[in-house]
């Protein structure tokens, strides 16, 4: 960045136009400070600092009006010289107005339409106009009012304190404003910086991804810097340059503009940004004729480099730009810091999460898969070891409680292969057309052990429409929905299981009369290896059953909720699934 | 059933040895005789050399997937039923199989009394093959398929032709499961509809079942197909 203060500015041709696009203030009042001739410089040294002068076809900007029309548009060709001229023509008219006075006022109050004319001049054309208009202001008036009238010569002490207070005011006014006019420039161009770069800003707040970051501040830069712009990021030991069409192999030869970064440039970025701080001495910050290269960072880190293209076609004209240039980095710095952050955190949560799920998962291996173990290898070792010989009533309970656990285990270990393979996105449900009915019946049979001490009632409405989905997986669901019931509630309760076309979706209901659900687990239910805290009866299971529900009924396309019946205790689940588009049907032929 | 004055033959292809010693022990327990192989190679010695009445295949084999050997058996035009084996969650390698040619399937855990049953299943339509019986019954149904009238609870129930070329498909392979495919090209002629299929076995019923949804005679194979309860 020293390098750019160092760098004098470019006065470019004189006559082109130029376009102050970017501005600051440094608040140096202009008083009686050393002038330039040309209006506009003038005003960019005095406080506004031109980033860049644009030599192609713009359109002029509004920078002042005036009820004469926008007074900085001048056509090509010669600006100031009509300054200049325009400043004589105001003087000319004092003049015809003073002369026309002339009968009715006293000499003394003859300066005044120059006095305007001056003030007029320093407002629309700038200093150095006015200047001249107070000369020869000065001149005419003395020229053509003063004794002797067609002389230049004063002779009369009155007439000569006159002149010299009349210069006198005419320099005071038209420095005052001139200073004025550099004010209020200044201020709307600074309100326009201000704007742009919280609009820039802003922008980059909304943005949650580097993707969005990229796609919304480079064409934003370009527009504002009228330039190319390059993000270069650092990428696993290489360089990331943004826009993407840049290619990250030098160009031989380096053509410009669009070419992206030559083999020089691309090595000093990149050793740049690959510095290690605490290594002794600090790498340059890379530096090149063609591109002007500002550092992104947050503290000491370093976060990539702004890269701003110094064409022939846009040159940049004034160093103390970089202040810009710095604040556009910054926020730049910022808005990727942030999205670093956001996905470091996001990496994190997501780690914490799985290690989570692998504790439950051990937790769960080592309870509740060896709690029916124990019980079974306890039965068969009875059996085995045989001791006082058991009765047959005995021999058969424990073959029976080995039979009972064993399928438990057998449940449990389904459940979790099938949550294994929900994870790693292996349940692609086959969609084909499927009777939910087919589903129910299966549901029904596999749970029919542990629905034999409840009450059941299905009712299945007769428009029920074919679904589309896969019924090995519906089928699951349905029966851990069936076989939850059954573990929550007391035996004799009566289960429900109805499904009715509800328009577009067909809606499956199973309720049970349990004790329902706390409001608080309604929604956490569903969370792998959560187990509400229902009271029931016998609560075993690894909690993973509704996660897999879930999971399933999403893969087809459908949800399922959990909420507590209104109408007495107990607890509902609702499944939703999308009616497919139907297709011709053929005739049932009943 | 028929009567079988020699225990019948029973190959049992599984490599681990916990299972095949409770299935030689719950088979042998039947009245079976059975012979077991361990890999797909000595599966196919044994069938090579020995005349082997039922197969009980495990598809997941050390040396060669379970499915050769029926590819190659079949291949062979013999038609020794074979149950196959298979674990939870493998709804297509079933269907798979039946497709190739197996009589059946059992999932992996599964009780004695269900394998048994299944070898009883594809044992009797072994010996039907030469001739069907003119009249099916099984519970309260009634098919006369030389007069092609069906009666539950005593009660004639009207079909129309394509409904009645679905149960007769049912009726033939009754206690066996018949994929959804095989059902269309035989009823329909294509595979390419299956919601025909799911129309019709839900009108067919509504007709038949008392509960049409807690059927007891057209059980679902979820994920496979159907099978007509059998009359044992």
């Amino acid at each position: 960045m020293s390098s750019l203060k160092d760098r004098t500015p470019d006065p470019g041709p004189s006559g082109a136009p130029l376009s102050l696009v970017k501005v600051k203030l440094i608040g140096e009042p202009p008083w009686f400070g050393p002038k330039k001739t040309n209006r506009r410089r003038d005003s960019a040294r005095a406080s506004v600092h031109a980033l860049y002068r644009d030599d192609r076809r713009r359109p002029p900007r509004r920078w002042y009006s005036f009820p004469f029309g926008p007074l900085d548009h001048w056509p090509a060709g010669g600006p100031s010289t009509e300054r200049y001229i325009s400043a004589v023509l105001l003087v000319a008219a004092a003049a015809g107005v003073s002369l026309l006075l002339r009968q009715f006022l006293v000499v003394g109050s003859l300066v005044l339409p120059f006095l305007i004319a001056i003030l007029l001049t320093a407002i629309a054309y700038g200093q150095l106009p006015s200047l001249l208009a107070s000369v020869l202001s000065v001149l005419t008036y003395d020229f053509f009012f003063l004794p002797p009238i067609y002389s230049l010569t004063v002779t009369e002490p009155d007439d000569i304190v006159r002149l010299v207070v009349f210069a006198s005011a005419a320099v005071i006014v038209s420095n005052l404003a001139a200073y004025a006019r550099s004010q209020a420039v200044s201020a709307s161009q600074r309100a326009e910086v201000a704007e742009d770069l919280y609009r820039f800003g802003r922008q980059l707040a909304g943005a949650a991804t580097l993707r969005e970051v990229l796609d919304s501040s480079l064409p934003r830069l370009t527009a504002m810097l009228r330039t190319p712009v390059l993000i270069i990021l650092p990428d696993d030991g290489n360089l990331a340059i943004y826009p993407a069409g840049q290619s990250q192999e030098p160009t031989p030869g380096g053509g410009f503009p669009g070419a992206a970064l030559t083999g020089t440039e691309f090595a000093a970025v990149k050793s740049w940004l690959q510095e290690n701080p605490s290594a002794g001495a600090a790498t340059p910050e890379p530096h090149s004729i063609r591109w002007l290269f500002v550092p992104m960072r947050i503290g000491q880190g370093k976060v990539g480099v702004l890269a701003v293209a110094q064409s022939a076609m846009s040159k940049l004209l004034v160093p103390d730009s970089s202040a810009l240039l710095g604040t556009l980095a910054d926020l730049l710095a910022q808005a990727i810091h942030r999205i670093d952050l956001a996905d470091d955190l996001m990496l994190a949560n997501r780690t914490a999460e799985r290690e989570e799920l692998h504790a439950a998962l051990l937790a769960s291996l080592s309870h509740d898969l060896r709690t029916p173990l124990s019980s079974v290898i306890a039965a068969a070792e009875s059996l085995v070891d045989g001791g006082a010989t058991p009765d047959e009533n005995s021999r058969q309970a424990l073959a029976r409680s080995i039979q009972d656990e064993a399928r438990r285990l057998d449940l449990y270990i389904g459940n979790l292969l099938d949550m294994t393979r929900l994870e790693s996105g292996l349940a692609d449900a086959s969609m084909s057309r499927i009777d939910l009915a087919d589903a129910v019946s299966v549901a029904l049979d596999r749970c029919a052990i542990a629905l034999s001490a409840h009450q059941v009632t299905v009712d299945l409405a007769a428009n029920l429409p074919l679904l589309a989905g896969d019924e090995v997986l519906l089928e699951h669901v349905l029966f851990n929905l069936l076989d939850n019931a059954t573990k929550y509630t007391r035996s004799g309760t009566l289960i429900q299981l109805r499904a009715y076309r509800d328009g577009s979706k067909v809606t499956i209901l199973i309720m049970d009369e349990g004790d329902g659900i706390r409001p608080a687990d309604l929604e956490r239910i569903f969370d792998k290896f959560y187990r509400g805290k229902r009271q029931g009866p016998q609560s075993p299971g690894i909690g993973l059953g509704l996660s897999i529900c879930r999971g399933y009924i999403e893969a087809m396309g459908g949800s399922i909720t959990a909420r507590n019946r209104t109408d007495r205790g107990g607890a509902v689940f609702t499944i939703t699934l999308p009616v497919p588009a139907e297709k011709d049907l053929p005739d049932l032929d009943t | 059933m028929t009567a079988h004055s020699m225990p019948l033959k029973l190959l049992v292809v599984d490599d681990e040895p916990a299972i095949v010693r409770f299935l030689r022990t719950g088979l042998g327990g039947n009245g079976y005789t059975v012979l077991t192989a361990g890999d797909g190679h000595a599966a196919m010695e044994l069938l090579d050399r020995d005349e082997v009445d039922l197969v009980v295949l495990d598809l997941g084999l050390p040396d060669m997937d379970g499915l050769d050997i029926l590819i190659r058996l079949r291949a062979a035009k013999s038609a020794t039923p074979v149950i196959v084996l298979s674990s939870r969650g493998e709804e297509r390698t079933k269907v798979e199989a039946l497709e190739l040619g197996a009589d059946d399937y059992l999932v992996k855990p599964f009780g004695m009394a269900e394998l048994v049953a299944r070898i009883r299943v594809a044992q009797r339509h072994q010996l039907m093959r030469e001739g069907e019986r003119p009249l099916f019954q099984v519970g309260d149904l009634t098919v006369d398929l030389v007069r092609r009238i069906v009666t539950v609870r005593g009660a004639r129930v009207p079909l129309s032709p394509r409904q009645y070329e679905l149960l007769r498909l049912l009726v033939q392979h009754a206690g066996k499961v018949l994929t959804r495919d095989f059902i269309l090209r035989e009823v329909w002629h294509s595979d390419s509809n299956v919601q025909y299929l799911r129309i019709y076995i839900r009108a067919l019923r509504q007709k038949i079942e008392l509960h049409p949804e807690r059927p007891h005679y057209i059980l679902t194979e979820i994920g496979v197909g159907y099978r007509l309860r059998s009359p044992e």
